[in-house]
């Protein structure tokens, strides 16, 4: 009896301890993580969870098929682009509907149907542009749905003509001049001015030159016969996935997984050059650790990229379904999302866009739109941020001590608080803090400016103390001298006796 | 005592250092081994002694037998094979003499990469460069000695020297290879034999 007695405690302890656990996690269905310095992922507090969850019917517009990509104009209008019911959905910033566009008209006045459109941009007096990818075109329309202009496929030679023009993503800079990334085109993203002429190629991806494919040149120009040569690989420049503009006109463009991983991520400026400029070494964007299932290398893929206005990028990883953050020295700030069948996680992600502090993921399976919100931790680290970034180091003390009381071994949170101290002159604790955050390069500023400080404090002491060795040296030197001289005169004194 | 007076002796007068040990016989096992030691413990005090801005190891992960490879066992595999060859291309020079010789050689590097660690504490990324180049002067001190060496150990011409080294490195390559094929060799037949225990095991 008393045995089953206690059996039956045993089994209690175990449901309750196994019902905790799930209270614990149950808010959440992804855990938080981090990557540090060597690239290894460490848990840390979670800084984004998901507010809310839209579907189709919550909107009021039936269901969502297959939808491919949003946009959110400066306005905070969010356009919904419906491929699969040929139409564009127009929400204000409470996810009411606003209008819907699902007929567009020629100039002519002919009525067309969207086919499979997978891009939308909308430029600041409400032109929106969508990439319609079957009908080879890329098409401005205004609110009505008439179209403005046509964009197609270029004439001209530089163009590879032997491909179907198959236009993924479009945006438009200040200018009126349009950016379209087409399916096939490795050169770049394809450049039209306001008047939709093709003007080139913009922000093309280098082959970055490894060991591994000289190797591999090697190998195919030395043994290979001319038939196995023609059916290997051939090394061509990864094409653009996606790509967004932000405020300043600058783009940021993403690519799938590279040999190069810290190039997937590039925000580039008018001339098409990269101008990411990461604080540290980057060791990649995206999951760094890699899993293999079934002899397959399971890697990261961004298919998109969104900046808010505080200048976070975040991106979206189509192989994991998870988003990662970064603040624009590349410091990775935040990772959230999975993929499962809660909310917070999907099925498959198809476009992420930013609305004020909120990420806005769509999911073209589900038809359903994930609003995430930034926990307490999360605004701590972006208040702290934001404050760093401007340069307000010791500002941003308070935040991030803070962030460290949710997450005491955060290396950015160690890093900046290094950044304060060193501008203070704490130089011990700086050293201290960049030890904690991995900060090489600071650390050794500091270390510097430490030495440089004992050296001064002590230098008068130094050559005070050299001096003075010197003058009781020579004093010394000057009396036996003297007194030489003394018992030399002596010793003369007896010679002459 | 005396042996390591000798093994200080070598380093500056190599030619004459090696000399009394090849005639002389003043070569020490013991030494050579403890040489072997140290060369080991240095190994573990770059991972981990290190100034924090030259580490670019993870410190707070170490598995020291992970650094026996590029130490201990690569100097037996060089002797091996340096003997191997030797032996048939009419080296005067026997096993314990080639041994002795790379042990003795080694003792600038040792104690340069060690000075390299020491002083990667006190120094800033700028000065870095020096660390770099007192890293590199011990190890290609350390590369005519063991060049003098065996050149005295052999009684060789410098030119059959330079020869009979370049074969050492094949050899070693040669060594590993086979090393590796033996290792996944055995790899299979256990897995094999594992199989097959498994399987009747789940049969039975």
């Amino acid at each position: 009896m008393r045995r089953i007695k206690i059996k039956f405690m045993f089994m209690l302890v175990f449901i309750f301890s196994i019902l905790m656990h799930v209270q614990v996690y149950a808010d959440v269905p992804y855990n938080g993580y981090t990557y540090d310095a060597y690239g290894r992922s460490v848990p840390t507090a979670i800084s984004y969870e998901p507010d809310k969850y839209l579907t189709g019917d919550d909107i009021g517009v039936g269901a969502l098929k297959s939808p491919q990509d949003m946009f959110v104009s400066d306005k905070n209008e969010i356009y919904i682009l419906d491929s699969g019911n040929k139409r564009i959905v127009i929400l204000d910033e409470n996810f009411k509907v606003k209008k819907v566009i699902d007929k567009i008209v020629t100039e002519k006045g002919e009525v067309t149907e969207l086919k499979n459109p997978n891009g939308i941009f909308v430029t600041g007096d409400k032109v929106i542009y969508i990439a319609d990818t079957e009908n080879a075109r890329v098409i401005s329309i205004n609110e009505e749905g008439k179209i403005q202009r046509t964009y197609t496929k270029p004439t001209s030679p530089l163009f590879p003509q032997n491909i179907d023009f198959k236009p993924k993503k479009v945006i438009v800079d200040k200018s009126d001049d349009v950016y379209v990334i087409v399916d096939g085109v490795y050169q770049g993203a394809v450049m039209y001015d306001k008047d939709s002429n093709f003007t080139g190629f913009y922000g093309t991806n280098k082959v970055e030159l490894d060991t591994k494919m000289f190797g591999e040149y090697f190998w195919k120009t030395f043994i290979m016969t001319k038939e196995q040569r023609r059916s290997t690989i051939r090394y061509v420049p990864t094409s653009f996935t996606n790509f967004f503009m932000d405020k300043d006109g600058f783009a940021y463009v993403c690519s799938k997984y590279d040999t190069s991983k810290s190039n997937v991520l590039k925000k580039l400026n008018s001339m098409g050059d990269n101008i990411l400029r990461p604080s540290k070494k980057v060791l990649g964007y995206g999951d760094l650790e890699t899993a293999r299932y079934v002899g397959n290398e399971i890697k990261t893929s961004l298919i998109d990229v969104s900046v808010d206005g505080e200048g976070f990028i975040n991106v979206l990883d189509n192989t994991r379904g998870r988003i990662f953050q970064y603040d624009q020295d590349s410091n990775l700030i935040a990772i959230f999302g999975g993929k499962s069948n809660q909310v917070g996680t999907f099925n498959s992600p198809a476009a992420i866009i930013n609305l004020k502090d909120k990420v806005l993921v769509l999911d073209n399976k589900r038809g359903d739109i994930t609003i995430y919100g930034l926990t307490e931790f999360g605004q701590y680290i972006h208040k702290a941020v934001k404050l760093y970034n401007d340069g307000l180091y010791e500002d941003s003390m308070e935040p991030w001590k803070e962030v460290l009381k949710r997450d005491s071994k955060l290396e950015i949170a160690h890093m900046a608080i290094g950044k304060a101290l060193l501008k203070t002159g704490d130089y011990k604790g700086a050293m201290k803090a960049f030890k904690l955050g991995y900060d090489v390069k600071d650390y050794s500023k500091a270390y510097g400016q430490y030495m440089a400080q004992i050296v001064r404090k002590y230098l008068s002491l130094i050559v005070g103390s050299l001096i003075a060795i010197y003058v009781v040296w020579m004093v010394i030197r000057r009396y036996k001298k003297i007194t030489n001289k003394k018992s030399m005169d002596k010793e003369n004194l007896y010679g002459a006796e | 005592m005396e042996q390591s007076k000798l093994m200080f002796y070598t380093m500056f007068h190599p030619l004459q250092g090696f000399e009394e040990i090849k005639l002389n016989k003043k070569g020490s096992i013991r030494l050579s081994i403890l040489i072997l030691a140290v060369w080991f413990l240095s190994a573990i005090l770059d991972r981990k002694v290190t100034g924090f801005i030259f580490n670019t190891y993870q410190i707070d992960k170490l598995n020291i037998l992970t650094l026996l490879p590029g130490t201990v066992v690569i100097f037996s595999i060089w002797v091996i094979s340096n003997w191997g060859f030797c032996t048939l291309l009419d080296g005067e020079g026997s096993f314990k003499e080639i041994w002795i010789v790379s042990a003795y050689a080694l003792v600038p590097y040792i104690i340069f990469s060690l000075a390299t660690v020491f002083l990667s504490n006190f120094l800033t990324l700028e000065g870095g460069v020096f660390l770099t180049w007192i890293f590199q002067f011990g190890k290609y001190w350390s590369i005519i000695l063991i060049f003098l060496g065996l050149y005295e150990m052999h009684q060789y011409t410098l030119k059959k020297t330079l020869w009979s080294i370049m074969l050492t490195i094949l050899g070693i390559l040669i060594i590993i290879f086979l090393a590796l094929l033996v290792f996944s060799l055995y790899n299979q037949v256990i897995v094999f034999f594992r199989t097959i225990y498994s399987e009747i095991i789940f049969r039975l």
